[in-house]
């Protein structure tokens, strides 16, 4: 692969975009308009219609007319996991570089338009992606177009403005990681139940020896490498006639030079956990100790995976959940707690922290969560706690539904992820179908003793609680 | 074009005067902001036009008031089956003694009501998909509810005894305390922000203005008694006093009845005491706070001053030349203290809106440690350059801050939660129906001389108020710089722990 001449050819053609306004490509790909099905005796609206253009980039329009807005997500297929090694938050820097100019839009003139034009935007990145959105009135959807077309054909990389926001990343990574309590052990934690496997072993934000090492020459490369159509997908949702939406995405996204060799990911299997991992990290930002667990899990979508998200549920979602009312609420052991699946693409961990209070130990806590996790893992949960948890993914699931971006979002993610957009209106379903006995099962399949990994927080010395 | 010359010229000339435009820590050549040369700015392909435009309205507010004093606003929208309620009592977190105003709001939702225990009211609220969430703010406190259409009458109906009918169970306010103590805690040893946020509102406010408390240290919480509670209660959770708010998926009329139903025997108590605010403290010189975070690796830096009255004629103007400075990826701060001098990755400014009175504007910007000095300094700049001639707003700056200000409430009213919390700001300033479409349309008329103005008026003087938190260690001494330095212990309930003497001459770093 000679990432060099890529580079030069789309450099080349961008500047001809001129004459593929006149002669956009042809669209390959049939539109497929998917009503949606009533929902657990609720109906919605929600029209998808996914298409592809020549050059690979796939398209997935969401028209609603609620609102005169519209929200453009492109998102592309590389994030951390896609990072070599010594190269870590590298994908997120890049992410930063992509608001510094482009063949037509001069430094800075990025924010300055959207803004300039009633609207905001963003970018962010995740181990598995990496998406640059803007949401905007419906008159300025050109505009949106325009700027993401404009930024996937080539970039204005200079020494100057990667300096400036490998600095600007480094204040990122010390507001989000190094200056908050408990976040580094987070990060240490994911490490732990990804030992051995690259992709997830290291977070999206990196860290700062790699990013201090990271070189302006891997800029132009990555760019290459991963920003091509046919390794993105767009969404529009919001208010805008279909065709004319259309006929603007091949105008401005027709003349992108498709990416023929776009680096394979090959992550190889995750290593076989075969004893439990544990840790102590001292924390000088804490003021309570703390106890974060992991486990490994299957992929999203995977049918354990529904399963184990109604677990994480039952465990810590809401003042109710058996977490939340017997240590924080009845004992008041702990201050707070949380559980949760981390909704990777790839293979997935679950991961639970729970916060000592001051008038407790570790050691109490320790004991009371193992005793409701043997619990579930031997009695299924009761009806009513399924219904209320019924009850609280479709709402949830409903009001994910409500902005534009947040539609747009979850429709991109669904076509890269899985290849079809409109799989995310049988979700609910998917959901709706896990059964209390699969809920018990997962707990007691996935959260073993063995593959547990464990971390302890201590806050500084002098301030720790004693022993009882 | 036009402002495209005078940014590039400003950056020149004040990077041949000085140190202003040069980034620090850099040994490159630093190209202005704007990089490209108009030759080269020609060549390139402009945006393209706009399509038709539709106007976006604030969707209408079908009021009503029950027999008891209790007001309803209800507002229709029916893409998706769902509703948002929420239940506004006008006091905020300052309105009692500290702390009180916050826990009386947390035993509404964990302190169980006359008929219902704690769990068995919160298991009853969540099994309506829902999440009972409690919120005050400086002028409110909020109940919030979002749930499927056909929840709407039980998760009513519920809220209304909340408010109508609280236990607040005595062994569950111990354990609410206890809680509460440990967060405060863990907010004055990890929270930059929130110590600083407590600071300037206890430097800004006198004691007995009810601004002066943002949010309350372990041993205001120690004296918060369930009497106190109830009280507070009894005095502020009165009809008169409350708003509820439905906006979703149902009719205005019933809509209405529901809340009739549910609050419709709340029965008038004693009349509404009025809570009076004393004028804010406008800072005299230029001086500075440091809370210490021992270790932190970053610094919290808030430059602080005062704004007019929420209620002024000029809060138009007053926004707009906010948004200028620091209201978003735009402004002069992210485009200089971020994109250019590398100081920061947030940085902004914002004005902090109060019901009564004078209200805080603050710049704010998150640096590492060592670069303290050099970020306050570039955030003092900006403001001296935005209110003097050194850099006057210009035509661009100004539409584009008053297009954004503007258009961007179209954006917030695709989520029926957020249509619901600005009629619920709209109520707490006591600002009338139409108000949110007067406002977009008066954004956009701002005039040059006006935002001028008012940006003198927000950013000009030198006695800004410098609050920090950061390892006071390491930059006491840099920020001696700015003025007399104060240093606080959070850990401590912000007692003074040293005093460092104003030192101009002091390396910023």
């Amino acid at each position: 692969m000679n990432l060099g001449r890529a580079a030069v050819l789309a450099a080349t053609l961008a500047s001809t975009v001129a004459l593929a306004q006149t002669h956009p490509p042809r669209v390959v790909a049939t539109s497929t308009v998917v009503p949606a099905p009533p929902l657990h005796g609720v109906a919605i609206k929600l029209d998808i219609r996914r298409s592809k253009l020549d050059n690979g980039l796939r398209v997935v329009l969401a028209p609603d007319h609620t609102s005169p807005t519209i929200a453009v997500d492109v998102i592309y297929d590389v994030g951390g996991r896609n990072e070599e090694r010594g190269h870590a938050g590298f994908a997120h820097l890049f992410e930063h570089m992509m608001f510094q100019g482009s063949a037509n839009v001069a430094r800075g003139d990025h924010f300055k338009l959207v803004t300039s034009h009633g609207g905001t935007l963003n970018g962010t990145t995740s181990e598995d992606r990496t998406n640059y959105f803007e949401m905007l009135p419906r008159s300025e959807l050109p505009l949106a177009l325009w700027l993401e077309a404009d930024r996937m054909r080539t970039l204005d990389i200079t020494q100057f403005n990667f300096e400036n926001q490998r600095k600007v990343v480094e204040e990122e990574f010390r507001m989000r990681v190094s200056n908050v309590p408990y976040r580094p052990a987070s990060i240490r934690l994911d490490s732990m139940v990804y030992e051995g496997y690259w992709p997830y072993e290291h977070p999206a934000i990196g860290n700062m020896q790699d990013l201090d090492a990271a070189q302006l020459e891997w800029v132009k490369k990555f760019h290459d490498a991963y920003y091509a159509p046919n390794n993105a997908v767009l969404a529009i949702a919001g208010d805008f006639d279909e065709a004319e939406a259309m006929q603007l995405v091949r105008r401005y996204f027709g003349p992108a030079v498709p990416q023929p060799s776009i680096p394979p990911y090959q992550p190889g299997p995750v290593p076989q956990q075969k004893a439990p991992r544990d840790a102590i990290v001292e924390d000088a930002h804490a003021e309570l100790p703390a106890i974060m667990l992991g486990w490994p899990i299957p992929p999203m979508r995977e049918r354990d995976h529904y399963a184990l998200e109604l677990l994480a549920m039952l465990l810590g979602d809401g003042d109710t959940s058996r977490l939340e009312s017997k240590l924080v609420r009845e004992r008041a052991i702990a201050t707070d707690i949380s559980v949760s699946t981390n909704d990777h693409r790839g293979p997935d961990d679950f991961e639970i922290s729970l916060k000592v209070a001051s008038s407790a130990t570790v050691a109490q806590v320790q004991h009371a969560f193992d005793t409701e996790l043997e619990a579930v893992k031997h009695t299924p949960p009761s009806d009513e706690e399924m219904r209320k948890l019924r009850n609280r993914i479709e709402a949830h699931f409903l009001f994910g539904l409500q902005s534009n971006f947040s539609r747009a979002q979850q429709l991109a993610e669904f076509e890269l992820y899985w290849g079809d957009a409109t799989l995310l209106l049988g979700e609910l379903d998917r959901y709706l179908a896990v059964k209390k006995e699969d809920v018990m099962r997962v707990a007691a399949q996935y959260l073993k003793p063995e593959t547990r990994s464990r971390i302890e927080v201590k806050p500084p010395l002098s301030t720790q609680p004693k022993e009882h | 074009m036009r402002k495209l010359l005078l940014a590039a010229t400003v950056l020149a000339a004040c990077g041949g005067a000085g140190e202003a435009s040069v980034p620090p820590h850099l040994d490159i050549a630093v190209p202005p902001l704007q990089s490209t040369a108009d030759t080269a700015r020609a060549l390139r392909e402009p945006p393209p036009s706009s399509l038709a435009s539709k106007p976006s309205p604030f969707p209408t507010i079908e009021r009503a008031k029950l027999d008891s004093g209790i007001r309803v606003a209800v507002v229709e929208a029916h893409a998706i089956p769902v509703v948002q309620i929420r239940v506004v009592t006008f006091a905020g977190m300052g309105y009692g003694a500290p702390g009180v105003a916050d826990m009386t709001a947390e035993m509404l939702k964990d302190g169980g009501t006359r008929t219902m225990a704690a769990t068995d009211l919160l298991t009853h609220v969540e099994s309506l998909g829902a999440s009972l969430s409690v919120d005050v703010d400086f002028d409110r406190s909020v109940l919030s509810l979002g749930v499927t259409v056909p929840h709407l009458d039980e998760a009513l109906g519920l809220l209304g005894q909340i408010v109508q009918s609280p236990r607040f169970d005595g062994g569950e306010l111990r354990k609410l305390k206890a809680r509460r103590t440990d967060e405060a805690r863990e907010a004055a040893r990890g929270n930059g922000t929130w110590c600083a946020t407590h600071l300037l509102f206890r430097e800004l406010f006198a004691e007995s203005n009810p601004y002066a408390h943002y949010d309350v240290v372990p041993s205001e919480i120690a004296k918060i008694t369930d009497q106190a509670i109830r009280d507070f209660h009894k005095r502020f959770y009165v009809p008169e006093n409350i708003e509820v708010i439905v906006t979703g998926d149902v009719t205005a009329a019933r809509a209405q009845a529901a809340v009739k139903k549910a609050f419709g025997g709340f029965a008038a108590a004693a009349p509404l005491q009025k809570v009076t605010f004393p004028e804010a403290i406008a800072p005299a010189k230029r001086r500075v706070i440091l809370a210490s975070r021992p270790h932190s690796e970053q610094s919290d830096i808030f430059v602080v001053g005062l704004a007019p009255a929420r209620s002024t004629a000029s809060w138009p103007d007053l926004r707009v030349a906010n948004q200028v400075l620091g209201g978003g990826v735009a402004s002069r701060l992210f485009a200089d203290v971020r994109e250019q001098r590398s100081l920061a990755y947030s940085t902004r400014s914002q004005i902090l809106e109060l019901a009564h009175g004078s209200e805080p504007v603050l710049a704010y910007a998150g640096t590492a440690t060592k670069k303290t000095g050099l970020a306050i300094q570039g955030v003092l700049e900006n403001m001296e350059k935005i209110s003097t001639a050194g850099q006057p707003i210009d035509q661009a700056e100004l539409s584009s801050a008053g297009r954004y200000l503007s258009d961007i409430f179209a954006i917030r009213l695709e989520s029926i939660g957020s249509i619901a919390d600005l009629v619920a700001v709209q109520d707490t300033l006591a600002l009338p129906d139409g108000y949110w479409d007067t406002y977009r349309a008066a954004v956009r008329d701002v005039s040059v001389d006006h935002a001028q103005a008012a940006a003198k008026r927000l950013f000009g003087g030198t006695a800004q108020l410098i609050v920090v938190a950061g390892d006071a260690a390491v930059i006491g001494k840099a920020l001696s710089h700015f003025g007399e330095v104060v240093v606080v212990d959070p850990e401590k309930e912000f007692v003074t722990t040293s005093t460092i003497a104003a030192d101009p001459t002091a390396a910023l770093e």
